[in-house]
């Protein structure tokens, strides 16, 4: 019977050999699925933190009180098959007076990714919204990627004392 | 069981190894090419961002360039566009925003100031953002103009205009200068004006005046609706700085003089003139340490240069330089190895057209 129990061995270790392998493989190509999906994402929050930076700027060309101005975003359905969210973010502890877009997967937060805007959140007259809510046809707030009619907007108000340019992501509403 | 089974399986055993290395190898080399490319658009976006927010917003508070209380200590948001309280061009950049990223300006604003302002420098790893950005911002006339006396005729000076771009001669640029002097207590002047040739030089000849070492020539170069001012000065005269309506002085100098001579470039005709006017001036506050603040009575926005004489017959001028270089690594070579990228943009400041370049790296992976 010697025989046979040492090919038992052979085979048991061939076969966990074989496990392990598979499993090493799949956390390889994890991780750099990881790796690309976060990259994707970064290009995501880049590019609508450009047209945020653009649409703040035209809008503080025209005069207070002329209106809304969107400009529709062209996002990916989603990153590598899974669905993201895209959302204006103010962190006052980690980078302060900072405006941010973020980028993350809907199912695992930890893949995100972010970019920065370059304007002084609380020290120019831009008031980027952070928070959800309705502006004329617009539904600002977190917006998810691919879904239709998603843009970024500006409006410039003026108070009694100052000119304020109010900013952000939202999504049209139907026939808007 | 011999030992031709047990190589057998060590066999296996390595061939499976091998298969699993092999194909880690591939897995980990094929997404590097894309990485990279994603990684060299990300930086262009960013550059094309910092570019878009540097040349089309005007900082905060918007007069920051002219205001001398404004140092960058209290800069609240940098931006170098002009800007009005109703309508407004674009790329149509301030010269008073712009002459305060040269170096040699009272009023400087230094790079690390900027970057902070942009948010370049910002990095927070546990938000996963851990990229700090480097930049190199140019601004140079597109016209380049380079004025010398002739060595020979100190009354006669050579223009010679050349193209920002590789420094190509410009040729048939109309040339109009203005020369101004200090004669008894007033301040003088002479005009001349020529067409370059074909090594875009052309030579400007003045009658002599009292004080050869104490002369300010104004020049104005256009080519096809291109235009640009250039200011030079002799080894005598002495620089102020102009900020909106103020003049900022050394506090050493004694100026007792309430005229001072602004010197304008207007197109009349379709043709370039440089012209003259005096308006008066008065002792201002908010001067910087060292300097004493003066306030004129009006100030052209398109004013070239803005000259006097102090009580010892030292003749001032006072102009915009909007020539810079500004980098938060200066001398970086165009060569370097850093993840970078540049673009360019054409903009008005003042009345001279000027390309503005901007380099922008990653300072971190």
């Amino acid at each position: 019977m010697e025989v046979p129990i040492q090919h038992i061995i052979g085979t048991i270790a061939l076969m966990g050999l074989v496990i392990s392998i598979g499993l090493s493989y799949t956390i390889i190509t994890d991780f750099l699925q990881t790796d690309t999906r976060r990259q994707q994402l970064q290009e995501i929050s880049e590019n609508v933190a450009l047209h945020v930076v653009e649409i703040v700027n035209l809008a503080n060309f025209g005069n207070s009180g002329s209106g809304v101005m969107t400009c529709t975003l062209n996002l990916p359905s989603d990153v590598a098959g899974k669905t993201y969210i895209v959302e204006i973010f103010e962190d006052g502890t980690s980078l302060p007076n900072s405006w941010y877009i973020n980028a993350y997967l809907v199912t695992n937060h930890n893949i995100n990714a972010t970019s920065l805007i370059p304007l002084r959140a609380g020290q120019s007259k831009t008031q980027l919204e952070t928070t959800s809510g309705t502006l004329a046809e617009i539904t600002y707030g977190p917006i998810y990627g691919g879904g239709n009619n998603t843009v970024v907007w500006a409006q410039k108000t003026k108070t009694e004392e100052t000119e304020i340019t109010r900013a952000g992501l939202g999504r049209l509403s139907a026939g808007g | 069981m011999d030992n031709t089974h047990i190589y057998e399986y060590l066999f296996a055993a390595v061939i499976a190894i091998a298969i699993l290395v092999a194909s880690s190898v591939i897995v980990t080399t094929m997404p590097s090419a894309q990485l990279s490319a994603s990684d060299k658009e990300q930086v262009k976006i960013a550059a094309e961002k910092v570019m878009t927010q540097v040349l089309l917003n005007s900082g905060q508070p918007p007069n920051w360039g002219s205001d001398t209380s404004i140092s960058e200590s209290n800069l609240q948001d940098f931006g170098l566009a002009k800007y009005h309280e109703s309508t407004r061009e674009a790329y149509v950049l301030d010269p008073d925003n712009v002459q305060r990223l040269d170096s040699g300006n009272p009023l400087y604003i230094s790079p690390s100031v900027v970057a902070h302002l942009l948010n370049l420098d910002a990095t927070a790893p546990q938000l996963n953002l851990a990229n700090s950005y480097g930049f190199t911002l140019d601004i140079h006339p597109l016209l380049k103009v380079q004025i010398s006396p002739l060595p020979s005729d100190p009354d006669s000076y050579n223009v010679t205009v050349s193209s920002e771009y590789q420094a190509l001669p410009v040729v048939n640029a109309q040339v109009t200068a203005m020369l101004y002097y200090p004669e008894g207590a007033t301040i003088n002047y002479q005009t001349a004006s020529g067409t370059t040739h074909f090594n875009g030089s052309c030579s400007l000849t003045f009658s002599s005046v009292p004080d050869p070492g104490m002369k300010i020539l104004v020049v104005s170069a256009e080519y096809m609706g291109i235009h640009t001012t250039q200011v030079y000065a002799s080894q005598s005269a002495a620089k102020a700085h102009l900020f909106g309506d103020k003049l900022l002085v050394d506090s050493l100098s004694i100026i007792s003089t309430t005229k001072f001579t602004e010197v304008i470039a207007t197109k009349q005709a379709g043709q370039y003139v440089i012209s003259n006017f005096n308006v008066q001036g008065s002792t201002g506050l908010d001067a910087p340490t060292g300097f004493r603040a003066y306030t004129l009575s009006s100030a052209e926005p398109s004013v070239v240069a803005v000259l006097f004489l102090s009580d010892d017959q030292t003749l001032y001028y006072a102009s915009k330089n909007i020539d810079a270089t500004f980098s938060t690594i200066p001398n970086l070579p165009s060569s370097s190895s850093l993840l970078s990228y540049s673009l360019e943009r054409t903009a008005i400041i003042g009345d001279t057209t000027c390309t503005v370049r901007l380099q922008l790296w990653r300072m971190t992976y």
